[in-house]
């Protein structure tokens, strides 16, 4: 050791991490900031539902048809205020929303993350292997993407039957092909980079490679179309619900109550449809405003 | 004088804190004279640069200062009054000729926008003149060249007809940002020879922004020395590259290989450029110094010596 | 001296072949085909144990993709890397990945050569506990030892990449290197992305560890004055061939091929002022399309007939230097 190398500069620049400015960057934009307190209190409310309604929608002792299509405001049999009414069979339309969120963004979220799993395994073989396999899956990518999401899952649905399971795995082969296609481009980018070829020179394993070097640096762009793909799972379970294809009438989703709703319309009563149709619309928005906003602050083109 | 920039200050708000990026700048350039920017990566020669082109976005803002282009202060002068002097009397080259080059258009066609921007005259005109700019920075056939697009160029082709259209309206000021950083040694030759002809000829000045000392060393009149956001010396070439005063001009040139006997160590500065977030109070290169002391914790003034002037409480004495 | 490592007729083509696409456009008559580029074509190369050789050309002349070659990142399509007589794709198994460490590679980019995920304790680290060169427990004082070595300070360990500044990433990329305990090293254009002062430091740096370890370096740059100072012989590259080898002192006192002389006039220095001299004209040719004979005769002022169709070979001159010019004796 020689002296000179001893005097080489030591002290680091004091640079902020990389999820400092992430979350300094996250919380300049008000409406994101807004949207992201939307959706935790939505996944609270929803979590706590048992806690916070004053009715078990689900249990019959609880229910009473002498309540059907109050008015928002009305009070109960049992002596609770409806703040925003009730529906066609008696049930408090507060706790029926809060027990909907919470069927909904199960499904939402369970699809989401089992379709990221899929994709990404996917992408990762076909940018990883090239040749006549990578064409293959691309093609199958291709020729996935070019159907509208809601006709692959109504396909499905048609042949699998209703339940929540097959709503999931319908939500499943509708969108893992986005994640395929994401990881795939940023594994290709990655894997042109330096850092590989080091690891490469390093005598380190392929697997080790695509595991622990490449695959790390995939994972910004997939928590964004993750964040979007949710929300669209969400609204796209709700579709099929609403159409009567989805989830039946003793797990109801918003997109069930909404239908059960509809028929009231007509008649004055909006409340049944608009509440959860209105908690519905929040969820997927806040959860898009969030999407945005991450692939803006992950986004290196778009910074200044 | 083409520019007088006096006290020029420009800063940057971000969320992370202040930025003195730019910090009490002053130099003037006169007509057919070349000004090397000389500075490492963060001392503010680019911010400069983009500060006197009114291109300062955003958290940045120009604080201080004044900036005389012919005699009019343009510091404070409107978007509409910058866009009708940048590429007309202000034309600017920069490190990536992509910057300034559409990709979708032909040669010919941005280089007759150009022109007939700022100037009446008919299309086949202002094509002669195409011509006739890109024959003048060595362009072979330039016929051909002028229905190609920039993707069909090399990048030293493409950077000279950067050069071409900066110098198409006959400018007053250009400004290049490492022009020829990206290049090859003989690609970099060929544009410096170019660049230096036609200031001549068009008595054009020149700031010509770089970290390559050894480029401004044989292409400009003077040179200015920036260190975090502050010009620390400045004078004439011959002056600052043979007979160094400043600490750290003596430093950077004593760390070019060529200074060195072949195989010895070189001399190096020690540590590294400062955090521009935490600026040491006073001097900004005195944790660097070897001859820094306790009246280096105050930021010394420009001061006249020996022919140039130099920020800095303890000049190097030469014999 | 018996040679380190020997670069036995190395070429690299690369061929980008069509797709469906491109072989539909093909059929209806479109100017597309399959496009090969020789990245290296036919280099021979002979580097002593400890020697520093210096590689220097411009923008595509393959000097990089020999340095990939070399240190394994890319496979030669034709001819062989010998390291110590042993042609290294030849060997396997324990050999092999002996091989492997023995010759490691510096990046150009100190941003883009490491992993920005991984902590610097584990970007240096994980080579040598992957392949068992040290204990899990001798692990994080050999991290240390390795920091220092490269003038880090190890209380940094656990920071990432992007905390450090370029000269200390650089320094970060040369101790990840030195931690399989490399005997020759692959510098590819090293400091270019550094500042003119940390440039020294680094230079400086590899000086030290040439001494300390005994390394022997293939010094991949395109700025002559740095090679011209560390180098102990040259080659000069241009459109994947050398055009030129020589002991460095010779070889800047008195260049013996057209190209060499143009790089060493043309490269800016701090002792020319406002020059005069009119530079060699034309453009580097695009390696898609090489001309013909010598590659450099479209730029050459000494260009003959016999330039234009004959590919000269690079003939000794004397012990130890070599030119591929038709006309070397005629300077």
């Amino acid at each position: 050791m020689t002296e000179a190398t001893l005097t080489a500069p030591v002290t680091p620049v004091k640079v902020e991490t990389p999820f400092q400015r992430f979350r300094a960057e996250f919380f300049e934009s008000r409406i994101a900031t807004a949207a992201l307190a939307t959706i935790v209190l939505i996944i609270l409310l929803a979590l706590f539902a048992p806690w916070i309604t004053p009715q078990n929608p689900y249990d019959l002792a609880q229910v009473d048809v002498m309540d059907g299509r109050l008015a928002p405001g009305s009070e109960a049999f049992a002596g609770y205020t409806m703040w925003l009414g009730s529906d066609g069979a008696g049930r408090d339309l507060f706790s029926a929303i809060l027990y909907g969120l919470r069927i909904s963004l199960a499904v939402g979220v369970a699809s989401g993350v089992i379709a990221l799993l899929l994709g990404m395994a996917v992408g990762l073989l076909a940018a990883y292997a090239g040749g006549r396999l990578e064409t293959v899956i691309m093609r199958v990518v291709d020729l996935q993407l070019s159907f509208p999401a809601s006709l692959v899952a109504l396909m499905l649905i048609a042949i699998l039957g209703k339940g929540i399971e097959n709503i999931i795995l319908a939500l499943v082969v509708a969108q893992w092909a986005y994640y395929a296609r994401t990881v795939r481009a940023t594994a290709l980018v990655e894997r042109r980079k330096e850092y590989v070829e080091a690891a490469a020179c390093l005598g380190l394993s392929n697997t080790r490679i695509i595991f622990r070097h490449i695959l790390p640096n995939c994972l910004a762009p997939l928590i964004v179309v993750g964040t979007v793909q949710v929300a669209s799972a969400i609204s796209l379970e709700a579709t099929l619900s609403f159409l009567g294809i989805g989830l039946p009438q003793t797990e109801p989703s918003l997109g069930v109550l909404i239908a059960n709703g509809f028929e009231y319309m007509m008649s004055g009563r909006y409340w049944i449809s608009i509440f959860p149709g209105l908690a519905l619309l929040l969820t997927v928005v806040s959860i898009n405003l969030v999407g945005d906003h991450l692939r803006d602050v992950l986004n290196p083109r778009l910074k200044k | 004088m083409t520019l007088a920039v006096q006290g020029l200050a420009t800063h940057f708000f971000t969320h992370a804190g202040g930025v003195k990026a730019v910090d009490g700048v002053d130099f003037s350039v006169e007509p057919g004279q070349i000004m090397g920017l000389v500075g490492e990566s963060g001392s503010g020669k680019s911010i400069t640069g983009f500060s006197i082109l009114g291109l300062i976005d955003p958290p940045g803002r120009i604080v201080a200062g004044s900036i005389r282009f012919k005699g009019t202060e343009i510091s404070n002068a409107s978007e509409a009054d910058f866009q009708r002097l940048r590429g007309n009397r202000i034309a600017m080259i920069f490190q990536d000729p992509m910057m300034t080059l559409n990709p979708v258009l032909r040669i010919d066609t941005q280089m007759i926008e150009a022109i007939q921007a700022h100037e009446t005259v008919p299309r086949r005109t202002a094509w002669e003149q195409s011509r006739a700019a890109l024959g003048l920075v060595g362009i072979p056939a330039p016929e051909e060249r002028l229905s190609a697009y920039p993707h069909q160029l090399s990048g030293g082709m493409r950077q000279r007809v950067a050069i071409a259209i900066a110098f198409l309206n006959k400018p007053d000021l250009i400004i290049a940002d490492e022009p020829t950083t990206a290049l090859d040694v003989t690609i970099q030759a060929q544009i410096i020879h170019e660049a230096q002809k036609l200031t001549r000829e068009t008595r054009t000045a020149m700031i010509w922004i770089t970290h390559d000392l050894a480029v401004v060393a044989g292409l400009a009149d003077r040179i200015s020395v920036m260190y975090a956001g502050r010009i620390v010396e400045q004078g004439a070439t011959d002056d600052i590259i043979d007979r160094p005063l400043h600490p750290y001009t003596v430093g950077l040139l004593g760390s070019v290989p060529s200074a060195n006997r072949r195989g010895a160590r070189l001399a190096q500065i020690e540590g590294m450029a400062p955090n521009m977030l935490a600026l040491p109070p006073g001097c900004a290169f005195a944790p660097r110094c070897q001859h820094a002391d306790a009246t280096c914790a105050q930021v010394p003034e420009m001061a006249a010596v020996s022919g140039r002037t130099v920020r800095c409480f303890h000049p190097v004495s030469r014999p | 001296m018996k040679p380190i490592l020997e670069i036995d007729a190395v070429s690299k083509r690369f061929t980008r072949t069509l797709d469906v696409a491109g072989r539909v456009a093909q059929r209806l008559g479109a100017k597309v085909r399959e496009e090969t580029v020789h990245a290296v074509d036919s280099v021979s190369l002979t580097i002593a144990p400890g020697e520093v050789v210096g590689l220097v050309g411009e923008s595509g002349c393959g000097k990089s993709t020999l340095g990939r070659v070399v240190a394994g990142i890319h496979s030669a399509s034709a001819g062989r890397i010998l390291l110590d007589g042993q042609d290294i794709a030849a060997l396997t198994g324990a050999e092999r990945r002996a091989a492997t460490l023995a010759v490691q590679m510096i990046f150009q980019d100190p941003f883009a050569s490491l992993n920005p995920r991984l902590r610097v304790e584990d970007i240096i680290g994980e080579a040598p506990r992957v392949h068992g060169l040290v204990t899990a427990d001798a692990l994080s004082d050999y991290v240390d030892e390795t920091m220092r070595r490269v003038g880090l300070d190890p209380a940094l360990k656990r920071r990432y990449a992007h905390q450090f500044s370029g000269g200390q990433r650089q320094r970060i990329g040369i101790a990840r290197a030195l931690a399989v305990k490399p005997r020759f090293l692959v510098c590819d254009e090293a400091i270019a992305a550094l500042d003119v002062s940390i440039q020294a430091q680094v230079i400086n740096l590899f000086m030290d560890l040439r001494e300390e370890l005994g390394l022997t370096y293939l010094f991949i740059s395109h700025d002559l004055s740095v090679v011209e100072h560390i180098a102990d012989s040259v080659a000069i590259m241009y459109l994947g061939r050398i055009v030129e080898t020589a002991p460095t002192e010779a070889l800047f006192e008195a260049p013996r091929h057209p190209y060499t002389r143009a790089l060493l006039a043309e490269a800016p220095r701090l002792d020319q002022r406002r020059r005069q001299f009119e530079p060699i004209r034309g453009e580097i040719p695009s390696p898609l399309d090489p001309p013909p004979g010598c590659h450099f005769h479209p730029r050459c002022p000494k260009t003959q007939d016999i330039c234009r169709t004959a590919l000269p070979a690079l003939d000794p001159i004397v012990p130890g230097r070599h030119a591929a010019c038709h006309f070397w004796a005629e300077t």
